[in-house]
């Protein structure tokens, strides 16, 4: 599944990015796989996410985290 | 006495200004990084009687892989080998790094540290916001961790200032190169196929090591340092399927697993999982619904703050500039000189000077959002908005501080890294009405709506204030929306941005930035007005043959025929003389032009000047009105409220022209420094000269409009 499909307040471990740009930067700023990610609320119609990278607080968009790929999660 | 060079590097959000803040003090100087506008902050301090050290702080940077320009400053001044930075840049040789860590974020802050470390420059640990650590219940093995790393670590906090002095003694041992600084133990395994490029370029250029001919190698067709040459034979050898991408991901991962280990086996946290402090404040600022309400709100606060909290500081100002003036004017006999003193440059610079509560109170205000981190909640809050103007979520920094001043604002626009984005933030951020902008706003608005008037609890001065503000927010989104279409771009745009904890500001950080930037304001707007306000009294003093004499003797024969009294054919001839000289040629050149606007030659001779900056306006204003009046007591003011035009008898300064006066300036682009800027930042005259154009037309068609529709 992806970043963009989780609801809010779940959690979930990061497997691997779909655009290696992306994934480069993410990288850097702490994001890899295996990090763990919680998707903590949405802003502007639910275009812009407030998420949690191992505890550290991070913005990204939809579309961005839509390369974001994830371990399912049980609903 | 030794001097040495010591460079501040670690991630953004690690605390490293209040740090540096902390080392350096007031003994700070802002310059800029070789070739570029970042800002470069250095300060020299004393560690011991014989050892200096010039701090120099870099830009707060995640990896050697930057993904903006602020970020390409470190790796490209590291991978510059130190024997070729002496040629590269005078004296930009470093004798040690001061690598900064937040202990509650030291994982990811390593990744940069792991990459610095492998070029062999003798280096220090300073892990920061131990106090901060130590709230949340994390502990450091500092012996441990030192052992691990294999370099000097002190835990420090830039906050209270803890540890400090243990630091800057350990920096000693570090810059005599006494301390150990053996070989990284996190070096980067290349794979085959990486270390066959890297070993090839170390030899071809006799690099220091193959880490720094791999930055090389990833890096080269950007390199500030490398020459035309240099970059071709660096183009042979790396072969073209060189998947620059696809390595870095594979050195982050590596690096990731090397320190992991080391840094959860250091760190000890005894109290996890628990709701901070941030998250709290989160959950009502980074609300879906209350956040732009508690945004808009502190915006309005800001703003009243503005007024109310300047008044008494200004009254102070203006009072002693009459007190200076008058000194003066006893002090010396009647003169050329004196005239020029008191009435060209006294008179300019109290105009301006005056406004010094009201920028200060701005810039404070700015900075403790931006210390406390509630500028990246705005841009979380505002990202989507913002993009249907072809802005980035980023852009709300810059309009924000545009409130304050466009130069600084334009500079921040650096961490966004779509080319498109930035170029629309930089276009419409002049827009938005600058502290510059206030005196002129200050002076105008009690021609419109007097002051005590009160529409409820709203005092209605302050709210076309804000009505004056909002236009120039309309104006610059209205812009960039029309940009937005214009343009075209095949460059992703990314929002992707850190949420640091909120921190309460500090009072050092805060002020220090407060006192640095009006410092700037009051010796750039100093420098051209002092200039002007002696070009202008030149030409409001002097006019062309003998128009001043002929001028004197018409106004004496009316007041004598008209039989006014001594004040009053005194201001007539002063009047006259005005009209008479070299500024009023000036102005009359270009009242057609601005007529149907509502203004006459005076408001000319303010427009022209004020194309240096805005703020002249008002140093403009006091220059030609106290020529033109004996009476030294009045202030400008005062004066311009009693002007009346000779024409039909009425108020120079009325509501529709001092509105219409009021709009030029809320769109018009007038600040050649900012101007200057755009150049910079956009390496062309081209984006600047269209800015000028199109800010001006549209103030040009405001005021045309306002002006016809209120008379």
């Amino acid at each position: 599944m992806k970043l963009s499909d989780l609801k809010i307040g779940q959690k979930s471990i990061v497997q691997n990015f779909t655009n290696t740009q992306m994934g480069g930067k993410l990288m850097t700023m702490g994001m890899l796989p295996g990090s763990l990610v919680e998707l903590v609320r949405k802003a502007s119609a639910g275009k812009t996410f407030f998420i949690k990278v191992n505890g550290f607080g991070m913005a990204v968009r939809k579309n961005e985290a839509a390369n974001i790929l994830l371990e399912e999660v049980a609903n | 006495m030794q001097n040495f060079k010591v460079a501040l590097i670690g991630n953004p959000n690690c605390g490293k200004s209040s740090l540096f803040n902390q080392l350096t003090g007031l003994r700070q100087k802002v310059g800029n990084f070789h070739g570029v506008t970042v800002d470069k902050k250095s300060g020299i301090v004393s560690l011991s009687e014989d050892i200096k050290v010039n701090f120099i702080d870099f830009p707060g940077t995640y990896s050697f892989y930057p993904t903006s320009i602020d970020e390409r400053i470190v790796v490209g001044t590291f991978a510059c080998p130190q024997a070729l930075m002496d040629a590269w840049e005078e004296g930009e040789k470093y004798d040690g790094i001061l690598y900064v860590a937040d202990i509650t974020q030291l994982e990811k802050h390593l990744l940069l540290f792991s990459q610095i470390q492998e070029l062999g420059i003798p280096m220090i640990l300073a892990l920061n916001m131990v106090d901060v650590a130590r709230e949340s219940g994390l502990e450091v093995d500092v012996n441990l961790i030192s052992k691990e790393l294999n370099l000097p670590v002190i835990q420090v906090s830039g906050r209270t200032g803890e540890g400090v002095i243990d630091l800057k003694k350990e920096l000693i041992n570090v810059v005599l190169g006494k301390s150990d600084c053996p070989q990284s133990k996190l070096k980067y395994n290349f794979s085959k196929e990486e270390k066959a490029i890297a070993h090839e370029l170390q030899v071809e250029f006799g690099l220091g090591s193959e880490y720094q001919a791999w930055l090389w190698a990833q890096h080269y067709a950007w390199l500030p340092f490398l020459t035309a040459a240099q970059r071709i034979t660096i183009k042979t050898i790396v072969t073209p399927e060189f998947d620059g991408l696809k390595y870095q991901v594979r050195e982050t991962m590596q690096r990731f697993k090397k320190f992991g280990p080391i840094v959860r086996q250091t760190l000890v946290n005894s109290k996890t999982g628990e709701e901070t402090f941030s998250d709290k404040v989160d959950q009502v600022v980074t609300h879906k619904f209350m956040g732009p309400v508690i945004f808009f709100g502190l915006m309005i606060i800001i703003f009243q703050a503005i007024f109310s909290w300047s008044g008494y500081p200004m009254d102070l100002i203006e009072a002693g500039f009459g007190e200076l003036d008058s000194g003066v004017k006893t002090l010396l006999g009647e003169s050329m000189f004196r005239d020029l003193l008191t009435d060209g440059i006294l008179a300019g610079l109290g105009g301006v000077l005056i406004f010094i509560p009201q920028i200060a109170i701005l810039f404070f205000l700015i900075s403790i959002l931006e210390e406390s981190g509630y500028m990246a909640r705005a841009v979380y809050l505002f990202d989507n908005s913002m993009r249907r103007f072809g802005l980035n979520g980023r852009s709300i920094v810059a309009l924000v501080s545009g409130g304050a001043c466009a130069i600084p604002a334009i500079m921040s626009t650096r961490t966004i890294s779509n080319w498109k984005e930035r170029l629309i933030t930089i276009m419409v951020t002049p827009l938005i009405s600058c502290s510059a902008r206030l005196p002129v706003y200050a002076v105008l608005v009690g021609f419109v709506v007097a002051a005590d008037q009160y529409w409820g609890v709203f005092n209605i001065q302050g709210l076309v204030f804000m009505g004056l503000y909002l236009l120039g927010i309309i104006a610059a989104l209205g812009a960039g929306w029309v940009f937005n279409k214009i343009l075209k771009t095949e460059e992703t745009s990314y929002l992707m941005l850190e949420m640091p904890v909120y921190r309460m500001p500090m009072a050092r950080n805060v002020l220090l930035n407060v006192y640095e930037k009006t410092k700037t304001f009051v010796i750039e707007a100093g420098k051209v007005i002092f200039v002007i306000s002696i070009i202008l009294w030149l030409m409001a003093s002097f006019a062309p043959g003998d128009e001043m004499r002929i001028a004197e003797k018409q106004a004496t024969s009316i007041a004598l025929e008209k039989e006014l009294d001594e004040a009053a054919t005194e201001n007539l001839i002063a009047a006259k003389k005005i009209e008479a000289s070299y500024a009023g040629h000036l102005g009359k050149f270009i009242e057609p032009v601005i007529r149907p606007l509502g203004f006459d030659w005076k408001i000319g001779i303010a427009l022209i000047t004020s194309f240096a900056a805005r703020e002249v306006f008002v140093g403009t204003m006091a220059t030609i009105y106290s020529i033109g009046s004996d009476a030294e007591e009045i202030s400008v003011i005062d004066r311009m409220a009693t002007e009346i035009n000779p024409d039909n008898g009425q108020l120079v300064y009325n509501r529709a022209t001092s509105l219409s006066l009021l709009i030029f300036y809320v769109f018009a682009m007038q600040c050649m420094s900012t101007l200057a800027i755009v150049k910079r930042e956009t390496k062309s005259w081209k984006w600047a000269l269209i800015q000028f154009v199109f800010m001006t037309a549209l103030a040009y068609l405001g005021s045309l409009f306002t002006y016809q529709l209120m008379s």
